[in-house]
């Protein structure tokens, strides 16, 4: 793309061709105030915040709406422009209530910060007597959604981004004039998958996220970006939290794969991290009864169950780090045990390794944008993967991308569909060059994918995306994890079921059952031991998406209770059975690359090193513990101390 | 008068006495004959400009459209007349409507249209009805066009250009960001061409009577003239009269015993003019090249038993009222500017109200999105300044004592 070169006062700058104003201005470091232009929205000019000085363009322009032409002189601090920054900002707080101590937007708010930047400082605005505006109730759209109309500053943020990236529109603009007034499609509640995004992309403090209501001011959160691991899209999620407490979950347009797109369940998902039923100590049964026990003695009970039993089979879920299911499975491989998985995705690895000869899918969530067309291969998107409902509507949107369904057609995606494509040698021999096959791992045994297959070895402008629905699905496949039959289990002295599970009792035919568990759940009460696990967010880990990226998740809150990380669970089994076992998790991580290259060898051409995941450095913060189930605080510091010691022993995993 | 009209023949006539006055639509056939660029050629000639108040030439327009790349095209005739004062596009709906029609086949022809809306605004029900009526017929006429009528909700933005475009398509009217323009990626982002239904009516005319006899008449207009005045009434003249003549002579001069203060030359969003400033042409230019006043030609007349003050409120009321609200200037300007008014004719902290509408008014004039709130700063601005006494009367004294409408 050619460069052009502006001058923004005075200063010179050299942009891609098709560069917003706004943006070059803001390369060279200077602000101009603007609600509604947003970089993931197009541009509508509307709330005149941003207008500044143009060579030979008449009066003011925007910037949020002009693209820069070469030897373009632009002006930004002119008196007309400053006045007119104040002017705009003038109206918009004659309307608005001003109550910012109260309000939770505070230290993040727009109006907030382009007011004391650009004025004005003096309470100039016309504001007659007796005339209220900013008396409207403040309305509960959902449990996790409100929204205060008082603070809207009408910028329409949250309508375009529910129409254009969500492609819901749940929300629509009503009334004109001095009444414009966002509301519901409905009128009333809101209809939609509380998906989050009109709270995110909210300037002011109108649309807010309920959970986390007057908890913590923006400026005492902390920042952590972390994996979400309730699907197989490997978003990153930037946490916001306080002294291991969760206010919210943030995105962030800059960080991860997902382009500030978080489906609901991650978004709000984040209380069960304290919800009341969480194990915060060992359980074992005796006399009948779940009772609670040291480690100590949990784990001597593990490694007496363990060595008793003749017959071991292990359940893991999907939702563990990579470093965990590896542990698991050295584990049970120590015990001869057959390794399953509750997964419903395919083996998805082995079916790789033999059908294609590589590992990972051949394309990334970002390089949907690149194909011409997409074929849906019977798969009901939104179900598995939200974020990539999203990302197909962004690609069929704005690069023209036409989406094509084999089979079952999602009920979300249906507006979008633009036919049916029948999977067949013939109809695969003319479909069009530059064509992405979006294939269900659950269903790649399914012998029409071989016919895919040989089009996607021949061609190399065919892609095909496996999409799995957990988190780690390829390293359950990986490690050898195979889906539990659905017959019953032969018998078995022992099961040790790790990681949530679905499985809500213990099948007859198992004598015994450990399980690594978090909640209390049937499960945990027809267990003999339990272990309590830490949860993501409260464990660093490695997820590798359905694309066969493998992505690090760092520690952003303290593990509740007594719980610990799976990982720490069954090192401290193993070493307790006397296994060899890596007990760093360079080690571990080491000795899963070595074996298990599959899972690291994809690098995805990644277009620009904005979209390149960072994550931070390894945080190694003070273990804390939940402040809901502390007692008080020497409680709380002899706790630290006994952490500290029990970690010291095996692992300087903190 | 001696002036034979054209775009007024039918006007005197009864609403349904007309059906067999468009036999033949002859215009129609005739530009059809020619081809499309022949048809702009001949329009360019005529020098037909807009006109629905920007005055834009209509052949640069068909031409533009007709260029670009993208199909279908579409033709959009606007006929939400709505501007205070204006009530020229009415009639012909009412009593001309083939006309009308016959100007929309030749404009779709030019530039290469199958489908044409009309653009209907929600309280002209009658006219809405009789044109629904009569278009079968004008389909069986002109076969290469189909003639929708889309009747809009009544608002006074859905007559911008894109707010229309928008309300057809079914979503809220709200003016679009320009570029693109509709002639490049209108309806449904297509090439579109959207004109008054007096630019189209006069294509009509152009061709069922000649370029010669249109030139020779002086490219007749409609004008409407209104208020305080003996004479309210539609009438036709050639281009470029007089204001004074429209006020004097077409509208008969103000009411006995009063005076003209004030005089809305082109509906309202247009700088009022004094009575010694009249003696000026209503056109698309002036004399010396800056804009001219014509506007949409709704002259509205203000005698001097009226409040300039309460003049400004009014209109300063409608068009808070029918701002759209996309951008703050004139969603937020617009109310706060109409109750500082109010204040100054109530008597509040009339000082202040007046030096914030003074600094208000420049900047919703540059900072505002589209031309509503700039023609709304028009008019106020020029009332704010040229009657500044009245404002000083109420401010300092007990005000001018004059008939306010509320
Ligand atoms: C606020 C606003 C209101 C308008 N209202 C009308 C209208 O009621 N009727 C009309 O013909 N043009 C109206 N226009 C002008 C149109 O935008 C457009 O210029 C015109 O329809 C073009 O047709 P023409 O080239 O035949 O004049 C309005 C413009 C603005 C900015
Ligand atoms: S939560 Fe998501 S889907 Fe619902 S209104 Fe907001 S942006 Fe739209
Ligand atoms: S609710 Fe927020 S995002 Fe939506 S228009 Fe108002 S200020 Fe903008
Ligand atoms: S000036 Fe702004 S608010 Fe007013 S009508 Fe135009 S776009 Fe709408
Ligand atoms: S940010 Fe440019 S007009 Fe709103």
């Amino acid at each position: 793309m050619s460069l052009v070169r502006v001058k923004i006062d005075d200063e010179e700058i050299e942009v891609p061709e098709g560069t917003l104003v706004i943006t070059a201005a803001e390369k060279l470091g200077k602000s101009i105030p603007h609600f509604c232009y947003h970089e993931r929205l197009t541009p509508v000019a509307a709330c005149r915040l941003c207008l500044v000085e143009i060579e030979g363009m008449p009066g003011l322009q925007p910037s949020c709406a002009t693209k820069v032409k070469d030897g373009m002189i632009v002006r930004t601090n002119t008196k007309n422009v400053l006045d007119s920054h104040k002017s705009v900002l003038d109206l918009v707080l004659e309307t608005h209530p001003l109550d910012c101590p109260k309000c939770e937007a505070t230290g993040r708010c727009k109006l907030e910060d382009f007011t004391y930047e650009f004025g004005p400082h003096r309470v100039s605005y016309y504001r007659p007597p007796g005339i209220s505006a900013y008396d409207y109730e403040e309305l509960s759209w959902s449990p996790v959604l409100k929204f205060d109309p008082n603070k809207c500053v009408e910028c329409s943020r949250c309508i375009r981004v529910c129409d254009e990236v969500q492609d819901c529109r749940a929300l629509v603009a009503s009334s004109r004039g001095h009444n414009w007034r966002i509301t519901t499609f409905t009128g009333g509640p809101l209809h939609c998958d509380f998906c989050g995004a009109c709270a995110s992309v909210c300037p002011t403090g109108a649309i807010e996220q309920q959970p986390g209501k007057f908890w913590k001011k923006d400026w005492e959160l902390e920042k952590h970006f972390v994996i979400c691991s309730h699907c197989g899209h490997g978003c990153t999620l930037l946490l916001r939290g306080w002294e291991g407490r969760i206010a919210r979950i943030e995105d962030d347009f800059k960080v991860g794969i997902n382009r500030a797109n978080i489906c609901s369940r991650g978004r709000f998902g984040f209380d069960i991290i304290s919800h009341s039923s969480r194990l915060s100590k060992p359980l074992l049964r005796s006399d009948g009864k779940l009772v609670e026990v040291t480690w100590e003695k949990a784990l001597f009970a593990a490694m007496e169950m363990i060595t008793a039993s003749h017959s071991v089979i292990g359940l893991a879920s999907g939702m563990l780090s990579v470093e965990e299911l590896f542990l698991f499975s050295k584990l049970l491989a120590s015990r001869n045990g057959k390794k399953f998985s509750e997964s419903r995705d395919g083996d998805v690895i082995e079916f790789e390794k033999k059908r294609l000869g590589r590992y990972g899918s051949t394309h990334g969530f970002d390089q949907l944008d690149s194909f011409e067309s997409i074929v849906l291969v019977d798969i009901p998107v939104e179900e598995l993967d939200e974020v990539l409902r999203i990302d197909l509507i962004s690609a069929a949107k704005k690069s023209g991308a036409k989406l094509f369904t084999a089979g079952r057609a999602s009920f979300r995606l249906k507006k979008r569909i633009a036919g049916l494509f029948k999977i067949n040698s013939q109809t695969l021999a003319s479909a069009p060059a530059k064509t992405l096959f979006v294939v269900d791992t659950e269903r790649i045994e399914e012998k029409e994918l071989s016919a895919i297959l040989e089009k996607v070895s021949s061609d190399p402008f065919t892609g095909i995306l496996f999409v799995a629905a957990q988190s780690n699905s390829r390293a359950l496949s990986s490690f050898g994890f195979r889906v539990l039959p659905s017959d019953e289990i032969s018998e078995v002295d022992l099961m040790i079921a790790a990681g949530p599970l679905q499985m809500t009792e213990r099948p007859t035919s198992v004598k015994r059952l450990i399980a690594s568990a978090s909640f209390r759940n049937e499960l945990v009460e027809s267990a003999d031991l339990v272990f309590p696990a830490a949860l993501p967010f409260e464990k660093s880990g490695t997820y590798v998406n359905s694309e066969g990226r493998a992505q690090y998740s760092d520690i952003a809150v303290p593990m509740a209770g007594e719980s610990w990380p799976d990982a720490v669970i069954w090192i401290s089994v193993m070493k307790e059975l006397g296994e060899a076992t890596p007990s760093t998790p360079r080690e571990i991580l080491d000795e899963v690359r070595n074996n298990h290259p599959e899972l690291f060898e994809r690098n995805y051409p990644v277009k620009s090193s904005e979209a390149e995941p960072k994550l931070p450095s390894t945080r190694l913060a003070p273990p804390k513990r939940h402040r809901g189930l502390l007692l008080d605080k020497s409680e709380w510091l002899r706790k630290l101390q006994e952490h500290l010691d029990f970690s010291k022993e095996f692992s300087p995993w903190f | 008068m001696n002036f034979e009209p054209l775009l007024s023949k039918l006007f005197s006539r009864g609403v349904t006495s007309f059906d067999h006055d468009f036999p033949d639509f002859f215009g129609y056939r005739y530009a059809t004959e020619m081809g499309p660029e022949k048809v702009i050629e001949v329009i360019r000639e005529a020098g037909l400009r807009g006109r629905g108040g920007a005055g834009f030439p209509t052949a640069v327009k068909w031409d533009y459209c007709r260029k670009a790349s993208g199909s279908p095209k579409y033709l959009v005739c606007n006929a939400d007349e709505s501007e205070p004062g204006t009530f020229k596009d009415v009639q012909i709906m009412m009593y001309d409507p083939h006309a009308l029609f016959e100007g929309i086949g030749i404009a779709a022809y030019a530039i290469g249209a199958r489908q044409a809306y009309i653009y209907v605004r929600g309280e002209f029900d009658l006219p809405a009805r009789i044109m629904e009526l009569r278009i079968p017929k004008a389909h069986i006429s002109m076969q290469q066009v189909q003639i929708f009528i889309h009747r809009g909700a009544g608002a006074y933005i859905c007559g911008e250009e894109t707010a229309l475009l928008d309300s057809i398509e079914g979503r809220r009217g709200e003016p679009r960001l320009k570029p693109p323009y509709p002639a490049e990626c209108g309806l449904w982002g297509k090439p579109t061409v959207i004109n008054n239904v007096e630019t189209l009516t006069s294509v009509s005319k152009i061709f069922r009577f000649g370029l010669d006899n249109w030139k020779a008449k002086g490219t007749p207009k409609l004008y409407c003239i209104s208020g305080d005045i003996i004479n309210s009434r539609v009438f036709e003249a050639p281009l470029g009269i007089k204001l004074r003549d429209i006020v004097y002579n077409y509208g008969g001069g103000p009411l006995p015993g009063r005076k003209v203060q004030a005089v809305f030359p082109g509906g309202s969003s247009t700088a009022p003019l004094r009575d010694d400033e009249l003696d000026i042409p209503m056109d698309f230019k002036m004399p010396d090249g800056k804009p001219g006043i014509i506007g949409s030609a709704g002259t509205i007349v203000v005698d001097d038993s009226r409040c300039m003050v309460d003049v400004a409120r009014n209109i300063m009321r409608f068009y808070a009222h029918e701002s759209c609200g996309k951008c703050t200037p004139c969603r937020d300007g617009n109310a706060l500017v109409h109750d500082a008014l109010n204040d100054i004719l109530e008597g509040r902290d009339a000082g202040y109200a007046m030096e914030y509408i003074e600094r208000m008014i420049p900047r919703i004039f540059t900072d505002c999105f589209c031309p509503l709130a700039k023609g709304a700063m028009n008019a106020l601005g020029a009332i704010f300044t040229k009657w500044r006494a009245d404002f000083e009367s109420h401010v300092f004294g007990s005000g001018c004592g004059r008939k306010r409408i509320g």
